[in-house]
C-alpha cells in the first residue's frame, strides 16, 4: 500500500465518520465538529495527492480551506450561540421554520 | 393691406384669452363689451384687408413641422375668398355678439350665470372660424376646423346642467370629429401626391397632375369633412340637437360660422373637386338630397328653433348643389345672403323666446305679432328672403343657383364629366320643389307664431337696444344684400372673385361665373312661382282663423318626418349602441376577468406545482444534509461509470 | 468638455441623491425640498445636454463614454446619446421633477419613497443613454426594482401588492427573453478570430452576417420585452392596475416616461439593430398597435373609474407611438418620437389633474362626480384643455404627433391610417364623455359632503400646471421646435 492510498483511506474513513455525524446527531455543536472533520478529511486527501505528485497546488488549497473553515466556524458558532440564547436548549430539529 | 388679415384673426383670440384669463377680475358687462369690441375690430381689420382681393398673397410664415421630406409652414392667406368669408364672419358675428349682450341678460337686467364664459366661448368660436378661412394651408384649416367643432361643443353644451344639452354637445363633437378625421386623411392624400399642404402648391400640383386618380380619393375624404361640418346627409343628425344651445349660438353656428365651413372648403379646394368626376356627381346629389330631406323634416317640427335648424340644412343643400355644379360663385353668394337672413331669423326667433321667458314650442305661441312688432317684421323679412320673393336678398342668390340648373335642359356637364344634362334637369326640379316647401314651412312658422289666436297670454317685456339694433341692421341687409348681382344688369361678385381662381391658375371654365347678361325667364318664373305656391299652402292651412294647430304627439308619417326619418335612431342602433355595448363588455370582462384568468391560469398552475415541490423542503437540517450526500454520491457514481466506460 | 463625463453625471446624480436621502433621514419637508431641488439640478443639466443638439445638425451619437468591464465578453459600460435620446433624457428629467414636486406628503417612510423615485429616474435615464446591450439590460432591470417597491409599498388600495407582483412578473418574463437574445446575439455574431461584442454599433455592423430566421427570432425576443413595457396588446394586463394603484408621482413616471423606454427600445434595439427583421414583422406589430389603439379606446369608453380610464387611454395612445415606429418611414418615426415627448407631457398632466380632482372629491369613481364645473371652474378649464390635448385636438401637442404618425402609417398601408383614424374618433368620444361626466350634467345625488367647501386651484397647483399647459400649446403650434432637432437622427437611424 503506497502512501497515497493510505492517506486517502484515512481520509475516506474520517470523511465517512464526519458525514455520519452530521446526519445522525442532533446537537448542532457535534454536527459542526463533524463538518470540520469532513473538511479536514478533504484537506488530508489534498495533501496526500500533493505529496505524491510533488506539486504545491494542494497545499494552497488546504490553506484556503483552513481559512474559510475558520471564518465559517465563527459564523456557525455565532448562530448556535444565538439559537441557544433564544431557546435555552439546542437541538437542530427544533429549528425548522424554513419548511415549505 | 394683406397683413391686416393677421389682425382679423388676432383680435378675437386676444378677446378670448383676455376674458378667459382675467376671469372674475373683469366685470360681467366688461367681458361682454370686450368680446364685442374684439369682433368689431376684427371686422374693421377685415375691411382694411379688402385691397388684398386684387393682390392675393401669403403672410406670416413659419415652419410648423419638419419630418424627412415633409416640411410644412404656417401662414395666412389674404385672397378674395378669405376676405369675403372674413367679412361675413366678423360682420354677422359682431351683430350676434351685440345681440347676445341683451339676450343673455335676464328679465330684470341681471346677467345669466356663466355670462363671461359665454362671451369667451363666442370669441373662441369666431377666432376658430377665422383661422379656418384665412389659413393658407390645409393643416391650419384643420386646426380651425377642429376649433370650430370644439367651440360648438362648448356652446351647445352651455347650459351644462341640462342633460339633453350635454348629450347634444357630445354628439356634435363626435360627429364633427368624424369629419375632422376625413379631412386629416384627405390631407395625407394631397401631401403624398403634391408634396405640399399650402394651397398654392397643392392646387397647382392637383391641376397639373398627370395621373389624377388620387383626386377622387382626396375629394371623397374632404367631402366627408364638409358634409359633417355643414350638416348634410348622412352626417347631419347633430344639427337639430344643437338647438340646445342659447339662441345667439344657434345664429352664430348657422349664419356666420361653422356650417358654412363645408361650402367654404369645397369652394376653396375647387381645383381638386372640379377635377374629380366622383365629387362633381356626389356633391350636388348630396346637396339636393339634404335640401329635400331637411325641408320635409322642417315642415312638421313644433320647436321654433328646430324648424330654422332644418331650414339651414336645406339651404346649405342648395349651396352644395351649386358648388358641385361648378357654380362656386353662386354658392358663395347664397352663403352671403343666407348669413344675413338666417341670422335675422334666429335673432328674431330669439327675441320671441326671450320675450316670453324661454318658451320654444310653437304650440304655446300664436298671435304674438302685436306684442312684438319688431320681431314680427324682421321675421317676416327673413321669411320673405329665404323664400326667394323678389327684391329680397334670397331671391337673387337663389336665382344664381337656379341658373346653374336649367329646368328644361340645355346644360351639359362643364368639364366633360360630372352631372349630365338629365342630372341637371332632375336636380333643378328637386330644387324647385324644395323652394315650394321652404316657403310653406317658413310661412307656417310665421303664421303660427305671430298671427292667429293666442295659445297662452304672456307678459312680454321690451327687448333692450342691444337686441333691437342687430335686428334692424340684419333686416336691412336681408333686403338689400342681394343687389350685388342683378340678372340682366350687372354682377359685382365676378369682379370680386376675379383673382380667386387666378391665384392658383385655375382655368376659368371650372369656376362658373354667374351669368348676368341674359335673364333665364323660365327659371325666374319657376322660382318665384314656387315661393308663391308655398305661401298659399301655408296660408291655406295655417294662416286663417280656423287653422290647424301643431301638435307634439303625431303618429305615422308625420312622426316619421318629425323624427328626421328616424335616421338618428338608426345611427344609435347601428353604431353607438354596439360600441357602447362592446366597451361595457370590455370593461367588465376584459378589465377584470381576463386579468384574473391570467393570474389564476398561469399563476395558479405555477402555484400548484410549487406546492408539490415545496413538500421536499422540510426545514430539518439533516434532511438537507442527506440530500447533499445523496447528490454527492450520485455525482461520484456518474463519474465512476463514465470513467469505466471510457 | 469632451472628457467630462456629462452623461454619467446625469445618469448617476439621481442615484446619489437617493443615497443622500437614505443617509440623512430628513423630516418630511426637508426631504421633499431636497428631492425637488435635486431633480431640478438634474433637469437643468439634462436641458444643457439637449441644447448641444439644438441646431439639429448632429445626427449621430455624441458624448460617448466607455469603461471596460468584462472585455472578453464585450461587456462594457458604454453610454452615448443622439438627439432622440437627448430629448427623452430631458423629458425624463422633467417628468421626474414634476413627480418629485407632486410628492408633497408621503405616508410612511417618505425618505425611502423619494429615494426609490430617484433610483427609478437613474434606471430610466440609463436606458435612454446605454449603447451597450448589457448596459442597457442592467438599467432596464434597475427600473424594475424601484417600481416594484413604489407600487407594492406605497400603493393606494390593498390590491397594491398583487399589482406590483403582476407588474414584475410580466416585465421579467419579457426582459429575460431579451437577455437570452442579447447573449445569443453577442456570441452568434463573433467574427472569425474576433471577440464577442455587445456594443450596439458593432452589432449593427455584424448583424448582416446572421441568417434571416435567426435575426427574426432574436428580434422577437427583444420585441417581447419592449411590448410588455409599452404595453402592447395583448400584454397590457398589468398596466391598468399598476397605473391605478400607484401613488400619483409614481403613475406619472410610469405612464410618462417608463412606457417610453419600451417604445425607445423598439426604435433603438428593434428597428435600428434589426432592420431586416423589423421589416418582416412590421405588419404584425402594426396590427397589434392598432389593436391596442382600438382596445384601449373601447375599454376607456366603458370605465367608471377615473384613473383606470386614463390608464386605458394611455394604452391607446402608446399604440399610436408603436404604429408610427413600425410604419418604418421618416414621418412615422418622427411622429412617434414627437409623440413620446407629447404623451410624456400630457399624460402626467392628466394624472395630476385627476389626482387634484380626486383629492377634492375623495373618490376616483366617476359615479360620485357630476356637474362640478360651477364648484371648480378653473380646475374644469384645466381638465378641458388636457382632455382636448389628449384627444388630439388640432392645434394642441398630441395632434402634431398623431398627424405625422398617421401620415407615416398611410404610406405604409392606407388601412393602418384608416383604423388609426377610428381610434381618433373613439378618443374624442371617451375623452369628452369623461369630461362631461365629471363637470357637466346635474349634480350627483350622492355627492360627497366634502365638496361643499372645496377650493378651486391653489397657487402651488398653478406652478405645476401652467408650464405643462404652456408646453402643450407651444408644441402644438410649433412642433418643428422638437422635430427639427431629431429629424436628422431619424434619417440616420433609418438608413
Amino acid at each position: 500500500m503506497s502512501d497515497v492510498t493510505f492517506g486517502l483511506l484515512i481520509s475516506a474513513v474520517i470523511f465517512a465518520v464526519g458525514a455520519m455525524g452530521v446526519l445522525l446527531r442532533r446537537n448542532p455543536l457535534v454536527q459542526f465538529m463533524s463538518i470540520e472533520l469532513m473538511l479536514n478529511a478533504v484537506n488530508l486527501a489534498l495533501i496526500s495527492f500533493s505529496a505524491s505528485l510533488g506539486t504545491e497546488e494542494g497545499h494552497v488549497f488546504v490553506l484556503m480551506v483552513l481559512t474559510v473553515a475558520a471564518a465559517e466556524a465563527v459564523i456557525g458558532l455565532g448562530i448556535i450561540v444565538g439559537l441557544f440564547r433564544k431557546r435555552n436548549r439546542i437541538d437542530v430539529d427544533d429549528v425548522h421554520s424554513m419548511d415549505g | 393691406m394683406a397683413e391686416a388679415i393677421g389682425l382679423v384673426v388676432l383680435f378675437p383670440l386676444l378677446g378670448f384669452l383676455a376674458i378667459a384669463l382675467l376671469g372674475n377680475s373683469l366685470s360681467e358687462k366688461g367681458a361682454a363689451y370686450l368680446a364685442c369690441a374684439a369682433v368689431g375690430f376684427a371686422f374693421l381689420s377685415a375691411l382694411a384687408s379688402v385691397p388684398a382681393v386684387y393682390d392675393p398673397k401669403d403672410v406670416f410664415l413659419y415652419t410648423w413641422t419638419q419630418a424627412g421630406n415633409w416640411k410644412f409652414s404656417f401662414g395666412l392667406l389674404a385672397d378674395p375668398l378669405s376676405v369675403f368669408m372674413c367679412l361675413i364672419v366678423t360682420g354677422v358675428g359682431f351683430l350676434i355678439h351685440l345681440y347676445s349682450i341683451g339676450y343673455m341678460t335676464g328679465e330684470h337686467g341681471e346677467p345669466e350665470a356663466d355670462y363671461r364664459r359665454f362671451f369667451a366661448y363666442m370669441n373662441l368660436f369666431v377666432f376658430s372660424m377665422l383661422l379656418l378661412v384665412t389659413s393658407n394651408n390645409f393643416i391650419f384649416l384643420l386646426v380651425g376646423w377642429a376649433g370650430v367643432g370644439l367651440s360648438s361643443f362648448l356652446l351647445i353644451g352651455f347650459y351644462k346642467d341640462k342633460p339633453s344639452a350635454v348629450k347634444a354637445a357630445r354628439k356634435a363633437l363626435v360627429m364633427n370629429t368624424i369629419g375632422d378625421v376625413g379631412l386629416l386623411l384627405g390631407i395625407f392624400v394631397i401631401i403624398l401626391n403634391t408634396g405640399a399642404v399650402n394651397y398654392y402648391h397643392a392646387f397647382r400640383g392637383a391641376e397639373f397632375a398627370s395621373d389624377g386618380g388620387w383626386r377622387d380619393i382626396a375629394s371623397i375624404l374632404l367631402l366627408i369633412a364638409a358634409v359633417a361640418k355643414s350638416a348634410q346627409l348622412p352626417l347631419h343628425t347633430w344639427l337639430p340637437d344643437a338647438m340646445e344651445g342659447p339662441t345667439p349660438v344657434s345664429a352664430l353656428i348657422h349664419a356666420a360660422t361653422m356650417v358654412t365651413a363645408g361650402v367654404y372648403l369645397i369652394t376653396r379646394a375647387h381645383p381638386i373637386f372640379a377635377y374629380s368626376e366622383v365629387a362633381l356627381i356626389a356633391i350636388p346629389v348630396i346637396g339636393a338630397a339634404s335640401a329635400f330631406y331637411a325641408a320635409t323634416c322642417a315642415i312638421i317640427q313644433t320647436d321654433i328653433k328646430r324648424v330654422l335648424a332644418y331650414s339651414t340644412m336645406s339651404q346649405l343643400g342648395y349651396m352644395f348643389m351649386a358648388a358641385g355644379a361648378g357654380a362656386y360663385e353662386a354658392a358663395m353668394f347664397h352663403l352671403l345672403t343666407h348669413a344675413f337672413f338666417k341670422a335675422l331669423l334666429f335673432l328674431s326667433a330669439g327675441a320671441v323666446i326671450h320675450a316670453i321667458g324661454g318658451e320654444q314650442g310653437i304650440r304655446n305661441m300664436g298671435g304674438l305679432g302685436k306684442q312684438l312688432p319688431l320681431a314680427r317684421w324682421t321675421f317676416l323679412i327673413g321669411a320673405l328672403a329665404i323664400s326667394g320673393i323678389p327684391v329680397f336678398s334670397g331671391f337673387f342668390s337663389k336665382e344664381a343657383i337656379f341658373a346653374a340648373f336649367p329646368l328644361f335642359g340645355g346644360k351639359e356637364a362643364q368639364v366633360g364629366f360630372g352631372l349630365n344634362e338629365t342630372g341637371h334637369i332632375i336636380l333643378g326640379w328637386v330644387a324647385l320643389l324644395v323652394a315650394v316647401m321652404t316657403a310653406a314651412y317658413m310661412f307656417r312658422l310665421y303664421f303660427l307664431v305671430f298671427s292667429g289666436p293666442k295659445a297662452k297670454s304672456y307678459q312680454t317685456h321690451e327687448s333692450p337696444l342691444t337686441m333691437k339694433l342687430p335686428l334692424m341692421v340684419l333686416g336691412a341687409l336681408s333686403v338689400v344684400g342681394g343687389f350685388v348681382y342683378v340678372p340682366g344688369a350687372y354682377n359685382l361678385l365676378e369682379k370680386w372673385f376675379e383673382k380667386a381662381h387666378e391665384y392658383v391658375q385655375t382655368t376659368p371654365t371650372r369656376w362658373l361665373i354667374i351669368p348676368y347678361e341674359t335673364i333665364e325667364w323660365t327659371n325666374l318664373i319657376g322660382a318665384v312661382g314656387a315661393a308663391i305656391i308655398g305661401w298659399f299652402i301655408a296660408y291655406g292651412i295655417f294662416g286663417r282663423a280656423e287653422r290647424v294647430a301643431p301638435s307634439d304627439e303625431v303618429k305615422g308619417f308625420a312622426a316619421f318626418l318629425q323624427n328626421g326619418w328616424y335616421l338618428d335612431k338608426l345611427y344609435y342602433a347601428v353604431v353607438a349602441t354596439p360600441v357602447v355595448w362592446v366597451s361595457k363588455l370590455l370593461t367588465k370582462q376584459a378589465d377584470k376577468d381576463v386579468a384574473e384568468a391570467l393570474d389564476w391560469g398561469i399563476g395558479g398552475s405555477l402555484w400548484a406545482s410549487s406546492k408539490l415541490i415545496r413538500k421536499t423542503e422540510t426545514g430539518y437540517v439533516r434532511n438537507y444534509a442527506l440530500g447533499i450526500l445523496v447528490g454527492a454520491v450520485a455525482l461520484l457514481a456518474y463519474v465512476l461509470v463514465a470513467a469505466i466506460q471510457r | 468638455m469632451s472628457d467630462f463625463p456629462l452623461l454619467s453625471l446625469i445618469i448617476f446624480l439621481p442615484l446619489l441623491g437617493a443615497l443622500l436621502l437614505l443617509v440623512l433621514r430628513l423630516p418630511q419637508k426637508a426631504s421633499y425640498w431636497l428631492s425637488v431641488v435635486w431633480s431640478l439640478v438634474v433637469f437643468v443639466i439634462a436641458v444643457g445636454l439637449l441644447l448641444n443638439f439644438a441646431d439639429g445638425s448632429t445626427s449621430g451619437f455624441a458624448f460617448t463614454e466607455k469603461l471596460e468591464w468584462l472585455k472578453p465578453l464585450g461587456m462594457n459600460y458604454q453610454v452615448a446619446v443622439d438627439s432622440i435620446s437627448a430629448w427623452l433624457i430631458a423629458l425624463t428629467a422633467f417628468v421626474s421633477l414634476v413627480a418629485a414636486f407632486s410628492a408633497r406628503e408621503i405616508q410612511g417612510r417618505h425618505n425611502y419613497f423619494r429615494a426609490w423615485l430617484l433610483t427609478l429616474e437613474t434606471g430610466i435615464l440609463g436606458v435612454f443613454a446605454a449603447t451597450n446591450l448589457l448596459n442597457f439590460y442592467v438599467f432596464w432591470e434597475v427600473m424594475l426594482i424601484p417600481a416594484y417597491f413604489l407600487i407594492g409599498r406605497w400603493g393606494i388600495t390593498r390590491e397594491r401588492v398583487k399589482s406590483a407582483i403582476r407588474f414584475v412578473i410580466y416585465t421579467l418574463v419579457g426582459s429575460l427573453l431579451m437577455l437570452v437574445a442579447m447573449l445569443a446575439l453577442a456570441f452568434l455574431t463573433v467574427p472569425a478570430g474576433g471577440q464577442p461584442s455587445l456594443d450596439l454599433l458593432v452589432l449593427k455592423e455584424r448583424i448582416g452576417g446572421l441568417d434571416r430566421s435567426t435575426q427574426e427570432w432574436l428580434f422577437l425576443a427583444f420585441a417581447a420585452a419592449f411590448a410588455v413595457k409599452v404595453p402592447l396588446f395583448p400584454l397590457q394586463a398589468w398596466q391598468p392596475d399598476a397605473y391605478a394603484e400607484s401613488p400619483t408621482p409614481v403613475t406619472i413616471v410610469l405612464a410618462g416616461v417608463m412606457s417610453k423606454t419600451g417604445t425607445y427600445g423598439f426604435l433603438r434595439f428593434g428597428i435600428f439593430l434589426f432592420p431586416t427583421a423589423s421589416q418582416t414583422f412590421a405588419p404584425l406589430i402594426c396590427i397589434l398597435a392598432l389593436a391596442s389603439i382600438i382596445y384601449g379606446a373601447l375599454a376607456a369608453l366603458g370605465q367608471t373609474d377615473l384613473k383606470r380610464l386614463l390608464a386605458y387611454s394611455s394604452l391607446s395612445h402608446t399604440g399610436f407611438i408603436v404604429l408610427g415606429l413600425f410604419a418604418l418611414n421618416n414621418q412615422g418615426i418622427n411622429g412617434a418620437v414627437l409623440q413620446m415627448i407629447n404623451h410624456g407631457i400630457t399624460t402626467p398632466a392628466l394624472f395630476l389633474a385627476a389626482t387634484a380632482l380626486s383629492n377634492r372629491t375623495g373618490t376616483t369613481e366617476l359615479a360620485g362626480m357630476a356637474g362640478l364645473q360651477s364648484r371648480m371652474p378653473r380646475l374644469a378649464a384645466l381638465f378641458l384643455i388636457l382632455s382636448l390635448a389628449s384627444l388630439g385636438l388640432p392645434g394642441l401637442n398630441q395632434f402634431a404627433g398623431e398627424f405625422l404618425i398617421l401620415g407615416g402609417a398611410w404610406q405604409a398601408s392606407t388601412w393602418y391610417a384608416v383604423i388609426g383614424a377610428v381610434g381618433v374618433v373613439l378618443a374624442a368620444w371617451y375623452s369628452i364623455r369623461l369630461f362631461q361626466l365629471i363637470w357637466h350634467g346635474p349634480r350627483a345625488e350622492n355627492e360627497s359632503p366634502a365638496l361643499a367647501k372645496v377650493l378651486d386651484m391653489r397657487p402651488v397647483e398653478y406652478l405645476v400646471f401652467v408650464p405643462l399647459v404652456a408646453l402643450i400649446v407651444l408644441l402644438g403650434l410649433a412642433p418643428a421646435l422638437v422635430t427639427s432637432i431629431f429629424d436628422g437622427s431619424v434619417s440616420t437611424l433609418l438608413k
